[in-house]
């Protein structure tokens, strides 16, 4: 059993508040060691989750801290890390990096933490890299696809992902795009970090395959509308619109197309939209919408020993689903095999130093995981361990699940 | 004796000083009047001057916080709190376009959630610390918004919201609340302070200065309003001067209301003191004038004289006139008195006579006494008394009784001198009153209530009520008279029976009602009520009232219809559990007939097959009886009615020929008809009830005729409209029924008497049901019989000539039955699981399958492959009944093969109105347990060529 407190709101009172926090937790968590009571007699590790629990990416954080539960209950049931059972505390930074810094500030103060894992937002995990570097915390990224959180520039680089890269991200939608028989497209892209960075990355992927970008267009976290954007898209001869958004903004922008009868637009969306309540904001039938939106692991298509073993972890845990539709799939698999392969590396480190995991971390040979089977998944200059190749296009069914319609 | 003034002089100094204080004293009123009002409506001034500036306050606060939070919700707020690295590409510019009021120096400023700041405009260098911190509380940790007005300034927050949780803060603040509120001219001199009196805005600064407020100096010429708003203090203050100067003239135009006022009542005054002093010296003139017996001098002009003035001379005329008129004539007098109803006899105390009247001088005459002894009579007969009663007997012995009164005669110095007598003649008032003495007494005593009401009285009092007015409601005569009889009305009585009683009252005409009184201790009674009006003279002036309690009466005729209820409900009920129980006792029974048939079938030796015939025999009586019951049942119920289909009679009439024939050779019985109506005939009418009519006459005939015959006699008369008149008489040479026991016959449960149910059995419901039936069918049935001898039973029903055209609506089955089917698919839908059996048994050449319930069939129809051809489909079924199942196969939810497929209802329910049911739910035919195998058979092979028809000639 795994202990989770959200902080949230009660900032002033947070330096009082947060010890409390802390000892609940800390308290909650040992109590299940009754079970475990021989072997893990020893003080507990914390792995810290710092996601948006409670604004806009719910569904992305809710799949990460599963998959984060999933892989530390496994690990506490077989030892623990070097006999310390492994504890969480999650915050919740509501895609605020301003709540980021504060939550990673908070995590610093903790002993026994091990690492951190972000969450779905990259502007956050942009926002935090200084302060995750400064106080030398591991990051590990299971979700937030921005180029430059990995390309950071610190070294030594604390950032580990299992996760996309946008720029190969950027390779993958436009090779899609021009699978699709599409000359000309329109990028519509969130005006943060992460948009900014796919910019880079699909105008690069888009000159290297000859598609013809017509336009790029902005859109604000939480805007209202798009129909003024959209009714200039639609008058521009554009064969289809890539989006780069997270599910409120993508829902404005798809909304936005039932309103201006553009359905027919085929639209190449990154997986902002899988990360949120997407499809109960659009007023349209998911399988009435053109849409493919990119994935890295889905339960039915990433048929690993792993990833079966995990889906029966997960119906168990969590109530029975159907494959389909477990959601954010992809939060659940990355989180999980980030974990075991931090377990990994502090156990061949065999020390929760910071310096001394990140070295294990770079040197793991190969982990048999959930998404594949990883071979040297990170080293000293490669901290993404999956890259295009692990990549496919999802789309929609009429219940709004994601279902694999590419062979990879 | 000083000297004497002149009325005029004297009314001038007596008014003046009274009127000149009363109109003082008005003025001074009047002025306290208008300062109070005056008073009033500049406190009224103050207070709206007060709650305008109230207005312009929380217009300000609500307005600015409502701007502000739009713009915090502007997305590009919101987007650059999350976009940390570029927001400071398009916030700045953003925020440099910011404005809200028409203020200048506004600053706003843009926090983060933990409230750092993230950007500024115009911001302070430095906020007092109780400013800065008070709004983060409330807005980045309760997401709400904040406003705080003080001397440090305006400031207010609204949260940044991100899904309703404060991610920010945006923040806009003013030095001043001066500059906020607009500068346009109000009532009065308005001033804001905070809770130390600190101004925060004074609507005229050379008036009222920022800094402390002060009220001490000039308290006397100020009027000063006050209010709050939250912890501000909000002053209205008007110059005493300036608020009063709306009343000064006012003041002019009373003063010069008074001076006017005086001067004109002086005049007044003195106009009038003339009038009086002009006309009192020409009434003066005048009396001395008439005094002197001077004749008025006709040169003078008539004065102007007021009213009074006038009346005083004409009665001072009058009085001249009449003085002139006082010496009236002796004849006069005696003409007078003589002219007196009443005798009149005036003596001295020596009883000399000193004057009589011509009427007393009649009644000497009359009654033969003579003067002096009438004259003696009378003074000994009332001396000492003031009146007496004297008979007076004439020649022919009639009598008069005359009333006398005496008074004393007295002279100027009331000493009395004599005695006068005047007497009334009262023999008819003595004898009315008898009269009404023993009318009043007869309705006092009556045992009715009665009362008189007088209605052209306001109120319409009652004049008159007896004692047993007083009996029935408990109301003494005193209590009512002078009253109205609607006190005995109360909160229950029927507004409709009073309303009808005013009615007739009103048109003066009689009524008779009852309605609900109550008595005088509330205890309530049907009060049955005649009104009769009284004319006198033409009008009516009263009316008599005769009231009854008819409470017991009423109770009477309530119980007696609740028992009728009762009664009927009971015999509802009863038919009712019968028409029930008759269904229940049905379903076994078709259980076993059908297994007996199933029986009969196997293999049986001699033993077995009499069982079995026994059994059979058994099965068929009790279903006869059961039947007869239902029949019964929805004769009572309510239910039983007869059909319109055309049909042959001479072949119904054949079918019982063939039935009856062997039974009346078993017995040695010899069977005839005699059918008189033309073979071809046919007819519209309820040919099952005109069999079952039929079949319980012959099956009587049959059951209690030994030897002889039976002879059944049919003939039609036809009538026009292509009426037709069945008459049908069954003759036998049975054990008739005595004379005495024949009227009771076709009453229900009878037989001729118990012996013949023991020794014939049956129900006895027979006759009873055969009556009904007629009856349902416009006709009768009688009879005709001699104990001993035999009995003739006749009926005639009504029927109507079939219209030609007109084919048998129900299919042939003669013509199809050579139409071979083959082996054919059958779905039994069959909830119990007896009739399931026995049907599936009578199958056996087909290929049947049952299903349980309406569920079921859909299901089985779903599933199987091969086509059923006909479906078997019992109505009632629990979880879904045939109708509705019929209805989801037509409908296609068993596929399109389905929609036509031929369905039979099997019912045990032969209630009139599950044949129309059937059709309607969609089912071709209709099938009644206990069914024929036979006729089971015919209909499935019949509908499944009907379907298979069409089929062949599409291929």
């Amino acid at each position: 059993m795994v202990t989770i407190r959200y902080t949230v709101r009660l900032f002033v009172k947070l330096s009082a508040f947060m010890r409390l926090v802390f000892l609940i937790s800390i308290s909650l968590g040992l109590f299940p060691n009754v079970t475990y009571a021989d072997e893990l007699s020893k003080e507990p590790v914390i792995i810290g989750i710092d996601a948006d629990f409670s604004a806009v990416a719910i569904d992305g954080g809710i799949a990460i801290r599963r998959g984060t539960e999933l892989a530390v209950e496994m690990i506490n049931q077989s030892g623990g890390l070097l006999g310390h059972p492994l504890v969480i505390i999650a915050k919740d930074h509501r895609g605020n990096p301003a709540r980021g810094i504060h939550n990673i500030n908070t995590f610093a103060t903790i002993d026994n933490l091990v690492a951190v894992l972000g969450g779905v937002h990259t502007p956050v995990a942009l926002a935090e890299l200084d302060t995750i570097h400064e106080n030398n915390l591991l990051y590990l990224g299971p979700w937030a696809a921005g180029t430059p959180l990995v390309d950071n520039g610190f070294s030594p680089n604390n950032v580990f992902r299992v996760s996309l890269r946008d720029a190969e991200a950027g390779k993958v939608l436009i090779d899609h795009a021009k699978k699709r028989g599409l000359k000309r497209v329109t990028l519509v892209l969130e005006r943060t970090g992460w948009g900014r960075s796919n910019e880079a990355s699909l105008t690069q992927a888009a000159r290297d395959a000859g598609l013809f970008i017509d336009a790029i267009h902005w859109i604000n976290w939480q805007q209202k509308s798009f129909e003024d954007t959209l009714k200039i898209i639609q008058a521009s001869d554009t064969d289809g619109i890539i989006l780069v958004a997270n599910a409120p903004e993508g829902a404005v922008v798809v909304n936005g197309m039932v309103t201006l009868d553009m359905l027919s637009v085929p639209i190449i969306s990154h997986w902002g939209i899988a990360s949120g309540n997407f499809i109960e904001r659009i007023a349209v039938k998911p399988d009435n919408l053109d849409i493919a939106v990119l994935q890295t692991f889905h339960f039915e298509h990433n048929d690993t020993s792993q990833a079966k073993m995990l889906f029966e972890a997960y119906k168990a845990k969590y109530g029975a689903t159907d494959i389909n539709s477990v959601p954010a799939a992809v939060g659940v698999a990355h989180a999980y095999d980030l974990v075991q392969m931090l377990a990994i590396a502090v156990k061949s480190a065999n020390s929760f130093d910071t310096n001394n995991v990140r070295t294990a971390l770079e040197n793991i040979a190969s982990y048999h995981g959930v998404v594949k089977h990883y071979e040297q998944p990170f080293s000293a200059s490669q901290r993404d361990a999956l890259l295009s190749h692990d990549y496919f296009m999802a789309s929609f069914d009429a219940s709004g699940n994601i279902i694999v319609t590419e062979p990879n | 004796m000083a000297p004497k003034l002149s009325l005029r002089q004297l009314l001038v100094r007596r008014m003046l000083p009274t009127l000149t204080g009363l109109i003082i004293v008005v003025a001074i009123m009047l002025f306290t009047i208008t300062f109070y009002f005056a008073s009033e409506e500049i406190s009224d001034d103050q207070q709206a001057s007060l709650d305008g500036l109230k207005r312009d306050l929380s217009y300000l606060t609500q307005d600015t916080t409502r701007q502000l939070a739009d713009l915090a919700a502007n997305d590009i707020i919101i987007n650059a709190l999350v976009d940390v690295e570029q927001r400071d590409n398009y916030l700045p510019m953003f925020f440099r376009s910011l404005n809200l009021t028409q203020a200048r120096d506004v600053s706003f400023a843009l926090y983060d959630f933990s409230g750092a700041l993230v950007i500024q405009k115009n911001w302070p260098e430095q906020l007092p610390s109780t400013l800065e911190q008070a709004w983060r509380p409330i807005t980045l940790v309760e997401s709400e918004s904040y406003y705080s007005i003080t001397e440090y300034g305006v400031l207010f927050s609204v949260p940044v919201l991100l899904n309703e949780m404060a991610e920010g803060a945006l923040v806009m603040y003013v030095a001043s609340l001066q500059p906020l509120l607009r500068p346009y001219p109000r009532l009065t001199e308005q001033v804001v302070t905070d809770g130390n009196n600190t101004v925060l805005f004074s609507s005229d600064l050379s008036f009222v200065e920022q800094g402390k407020l002060r009220f001490t100096q000039h308290t006397t010429q100020f009027l000063v309003g006050s209010d709050s708003f939250g912890d501000l203090k909000l002053y209205s203050i008007s110059s005493f001067t300036s608020a009063f100067s709306s009343i000064r003239w006012l003041a002019l135009v009373i003063l010069a209301m008074i001076v006017g006022t005086l001067l004109i009542n002086l005049h007044i005054i003195s106009i009038t003191a003339k009038q009086a002093q002009d006309t009192l010296t020409g009434l003066y003139d005048d009396i001395i004038r008439r005094v002197r017996n001077e004749e008025k001098p006709v040169s003078d002009s008539v004065p102007l004289e007021v009213l009074e003035l006038s009346k005083i001379r004409t009665s001072f005329d009058e009085l001249l006139t009449n003085l002139t008129e006082m010496s009236l004539s002796n004849e006069q007098f005696s003409n007078v008195i003589d002219s007196m109803g009443d005798m009149l006899l005036v003596v001295d105390n020596s009883q000399t006579v000193l004057l009589c009247n011509r009427q007393f001088d009649a009644l000497c005459d009359t009654y033969g006494e003579g003067h002096d002894a009438t004259i003696a009579r009378l003074i000994t007969k009332l001396h000492g008394k003031s009146k007496g009663e004297l008979k007076y007997t004439d020649s022919k012995g009639e009598a008069s009784r005359i009333l006398w009164r005496v008074q004393p005669l007295l002279d100027e110095n009331n000493v009395e001198k004599g005695k006068i007598y005047v007497g009334a003649d009262v023999t008819e008032q003595k004898a009315l009153e008898s009269r009404i003495k023993i009318l009043t007494s007869a309705i006092d005593e009556a045992t009715v209530s009665i009362v008189i009401s007088d209605i052209k009285s306001e109120g319409q009092p009652v004049i008159y009520a007896n004692g047993a007015f007083a009996d029935l409601t408990g109301y003494s005569r005193e209590e009512i008279l002078g009253g109205n009889c609607a006190m005995l009305q109360g909160k229950e009585t029927e507004s409709s029976s009073v309303f009808g009683l005013k009615t007739a009252i009103r048109n003066r005409i009689p009524v008779e009602t009852t309605l609900l009184n109550y008595r005088k201790d509330g205890t309530s009674f049907f009060n049955n009520l005649i009104l009769t009006p009284i004319q006198i003279d033409g009008e009516v002036t009263h009316y008599i009232g005769i009231q009854q309690d008819v409470t017991k009466k009423l109770q009477a005729e309530r119980y007696l219809q609740e028992a009728k209820i009762k009664a009927e409900e009971s015999a509802r009920m009863k038919s009712g559990f019968l028409a029930s129980m008759s269904h229940e006792i049905r379903t076994p029974i078709h259980g076993i007939s059908g297994i007996l048939q199933l029986l009969e079938k196997t293999p049986l030796n001699n033993d077995q097959q009499h069982y079995v015939s026994l059994a059979n025999y058994s099965v068929e009586s009790l279903s006869h009886i059961v039947n007869d019951i239902l029949d019964f049942s929805k004769i009572e119920a309510g239910q039983m009615q007869v059909e319109a289909h055309p049909f042959s009679l001479i072949e119904e009439i054949n079918q019982l020929e063939n039935q009856y024939r062997l039974l009346c050779e078993q017995k040695g019985l010899s069977l005839l008809f005699n059918n008189q109506f033309p073979t071809g005939l046919r007819v519209l009418g309820d040919a099952v009830r005109y069999r079952q009519i039929l079949t319980n006459l012959l099956g009587n005939a049959v059951k209690f005729t030994e030897t002889g015959t039976i002879s059944v006699t049919t003939n039609i008369v036809e009538s026009a409209n292509d009426q037709l008149l069945l008459r049908c008489d069954v003759k036998d040479t049975g054990i008739g029924i005595a004379r005495e026991k024949q009227p009771g016959i076709f009453a229900v449960f009878t037989q001729e008497d118990l012996s013949t149910t023991r020794k014939f059995g049956g129900t006895g419901l027979g006759l009873s049901i055969c009556k009904q039936l007629c009856s349902l069918m416009g006709g009768d049935i009688s009879l005709e019989s001699q104990k001993g001898i035999g009995s003739t039973f006749s009926f005639y029903i009504q029927l109507e000539r079939a219209p030609e055209e007109q084919s048998n609506g129900q299919q042939n089955t003669d013509q199809v039955s050579s139409i071979k089917t083959g082996k054919l698919k059958i779905l039994v839908v069959e909830d119990n699981e007896i009739n399931q059996t026995i049907v599936k048994e009578h199958l056996t050449t087909h290929k049947a399958i049952s299903a349980m319930s309406g569920v079921e069939a859909l299901e089985a129809l779903n599933k199987f492959k091969p086509t059923f051809d006909v479906i078997l489909m019992d109505c009632l079924m629990p979880e879904m009944d045939g109708f509705e199942a019929t209805r989801r196969i037509r409908n296609g939810e068993a596929g399109a093969r389905y929609e036509n497929v031929p369905i039979i209802a099997l019912t045990a329910n032969a209630m009139k109105g599950d044949r129309e049911a059937c059709f309607a739910a969609g089912m071709n035919d209709y099938l009644s347990k206990p069914f024929d195998v036979d006729d089971l058979l015919d209909k499935i092979e019949y509908w499944a060529s009907v379907k298979k028809v069409p089929a062949d000639h599409a291929s």
